[in-house]
Formats: C-alpha cells, sequence, structure tokens
C-alpha cells in the first residue's frame, strides 16, 4: 500500500490522501487522474486494468484502489 | 475502420497499450465506451505501434489514440473535420512529440481551455446593477436557448447540445434564463453536475445585453442554488478560453481559480 501512496503523492502532490476518502465523489480525481494512475499501476503491480474497471467505484478511496490491484493480481 | 461491436473488444485492442511511456490523450472511462458502443458510433484502427479510436460526433470525428511508436502511420478518413483533445496538467511542451506526431498528419490547435474551480464556501457573491429576473427555462425557449449556445460555442468540442438534448436539462432545472421587463431572453447558464461536483456548461450573454451585469446575476442566482441544497462546500467546475479574458475576469472575481489543467483542440479540417 505504500508503494500504492507514494504513486498517488506524485500523481496529486496536492491532495492529503490520508484525509481524503471521497476521492472521484467529491471530485478530488477525475478522468484524467484515473487514466494516469492506471498507467502507473500497471507498471508499478505488473496487472492490467481493464475497461471493466475503468469505473468510479474502484477509484474513489485509496482502499478502493488497493482492493481493485490485489482483485488482479489473484485474479493473473 | 473497424467498428467496435462490444465492449470485450476494448479490452483486447487496449491491453499492450496500457503502458507507461505509451503517448495517450485517451481519458474515457467505461461508461463512455458503453454509450459509444450501443449507439453505434465507435470505430478503431490498431497497426500494432498506434491505436486510434474513432468516434463518429455526426459533423466530426472525435479520436482517441495510443502511441507506442511514433515512426508508423494509420488511413485516416477523410469525408469530415478529425478532432481531438489534449488534456495537461503540465507545461505543453512535454506533448511536443505528440503535437509534432499530429502536425504532420494535418492536424492545427485550434482552441486552447483552462479549468477552473471554485467552492460555495469561498464563492464571491459579486454586485450586480443588472434588472433581469432569473429563472429556470422554460421547454418553449429550447430552440432559441440552443441556437444561442450553437452560436458561442465551439461546433466540435462546445458540448453544443441538440434541442432534444437540451428539452432534457430544462426538464431537470438544469438550465437557467435571465429574461428583461419583456420576457425576453438576454443571457443563459447551463449547469449539470456528477457525484457531489457542479458544472457550468454554459453561460453566454447576448451581445446587445452585455456590460449590464446579466452573467453576474446568472452566477449569483447559481450559488444561491447549490448552497442551499447541497452539502457544504460544494465544488463547481468549468472550462474557459485562455484567451476570453472578460469571462476569465468574471471568474475570478466570483472566486473560481485556474486549477492547473489545460485542454488543447486540434483539427484537421477536410
Amino acid at each position: 500500500m505504500e508503494e500504492l501512496y507514494k504513486i498517488l503523492k506524485e500523481l496529486r502532490p496536492d491532495v492529503n490522501f490520508d484525509e481524503k476518502k471521497a476521492l472521484i465523489d467529491d471530485g478530488i480525481l477525475d478522468s484524467f487522474d484515473i487514466v494516469a494512475l492506471v498507467g502507473e499501476i500497471g507498471e508499478t503491480f505488473d496487472v492490467q486494468v481493464g475497461v471493466e474497471d475503468l469505473i468510479p467505484e474502484n477509484f474513489n478511496s485509496v482502499e478502493a484502489i488497493w482492493t481493485l490491484i490485489n482483485r488482479l493480481r489473484d485474479g493473473e | 475502420m473497424k467498428k467496435v461491436e462490444e465492449i470485450g473488444e476494448i479490452n483486447s485492442l487496449i491491453s499492450s497499450y496500457m503502458k507507461k511511456g505509451v503517448l495517450t490523450n485517451n481519458f474515457i472511462m467505461q461508461d463512455k465506451y458503453m454509450e459509444y458502443i450501443s449507439s453505434g458510433s465507435l470505430y478503431y484502427e490498431n497497426t500494432g505501434k498506434l491505436l486510434v479510436f474513432f468516434a463518429d460526433h455526426k459533423n466530426h470525428w472525435r479520436i482517441y489514440y495510443h502511441i507506442r511508436e511514433l515512426d508508423t502511420d494509420i488511413e485516416l478518413p477523410k469525408d469530415k473535420p478529425l478532432v481531438f483533445e489534449l488534456v495537461y496538467r503540465n507545461e505543453i511542451e512535454v506533448l511536443r512529440n505528440q503535437l509534432d506526431f499530429w502536425a504532420q498528419r494535418g492536424f492545427e490547435p485550434y482552441i486552447h481551455r483552462l479549468r477552473m474551480n471554485g467552492y460555495t464556501e469561498n464563492m464571491n457573491y459579486i454586485q450586480s446593477n443588472s434588472t433581469v429576473r432569473v429563472k429556470y427555462a422554460d421547454s418553449n425557449q429550447a430552440g432559441e436557448i440552443q441556437q444561442l449556445i450553437s452560436d458561442a460555442f465551439d461546433r466540435y468540442l462546445g458540448c453544443v447540445p441538440t434541442v432534444a438534448e437540451l428539452e432534457e436539462y430544462i426538464k431537470k432545472n438544469e438550465v437557467l434564463a435571465a429574461v428583461d421587463e419583456n420576457g425576453r431572453l438576454q443571457g443563459i447558464l447551463h449547469i449539470g453536475s456528477r457525484n457531489s461536483v457542479n458544472f457550468i456548461w454554459h453561460l453566454l450573454v447576448l451581445p446587445e445585453a452585455r456590460g449590464k451585469g446579466v452573467a453576474k446575476r446568472l452566477l449569483t442566482h447559481f450559488f444561491d442554488s447549490i448552497s442551499n441544497s447541497k452539502s457544504i462546500n460544494a465544488k463547481i467546475q468549468l472550462w474557459v478560453k485562455k484567451d476570453n479574458m472578460s469571462a476569465r475576469g468574471l471568474y475570478e472575481s466570483a472566486g473560481f481559480k485556474y486549477d492547473g489543467w489545460e485542454s488543447l483542440g486540434l483539427v484537421r479540417e477536410v
């Protein structure tokens, strides 16, 4: 999870990801951020984020993103 | 061009391009893919080094691309204009190789926009001496409003709604109209929301009504409606043309701030 925090902080140094819990709902992350994030996640964790996973619910919190990554890792 | 028939095809096409270092302008999410596919308006070309999606927007093809290697080429349709957007937060120069790639294929930048954010807690209730009355638009104004938006906003990237779409927005109370004492339209504000974020899609004032505080009245009415109905400190977002200094000045005086995101629209005309 530390690596994910590092990616998020590099992507959006203006956001405190420890505090924010509704990243999409509150408009903190939007589709531009998600696309950038997906590329980094793919490389760092060696997973493939499919189009079916490009839904707001999977990116609404750090925990949700981590759950997505683990699900993709387990599925491979 | 081949047509995308179902969502599973997208994964097969994109999988080898979802890597760091691949140049892309594609920020669409699953819901937008589904919308395109269900309306039968999404096509693609794939060379293995370059993948381009073509979305049929009636008066143009909207393109979303993934470039793995720059020494590649692709057949582009010639029946109508091709348009794409580059959305970025850093200096545009980091996108120089993409701009050069598409310039060699006849694309030229033609519209540059900035994104601004505001929060209802920080909005300035700007003074206006205007005597217009602001109300929700009526459905019988849809045709007139559609024409005004169509005349004022970019025909490719300006999100210009059809009359039918506008009627739906009007039904949902998403279009505010400023009218004079004779009921004549002086300005409109088209708004929307997604999750907790509110959007200003279109704000315009008729030429003969400009300089009289109409836009300020519309914005103030909008801020009031959000403050009354939404959770504390709602976010409001908009895109404004970089060279539209009067609009930028208006939004800044209202409390909006540029958030670093910019959009460059490029077109290859027929």
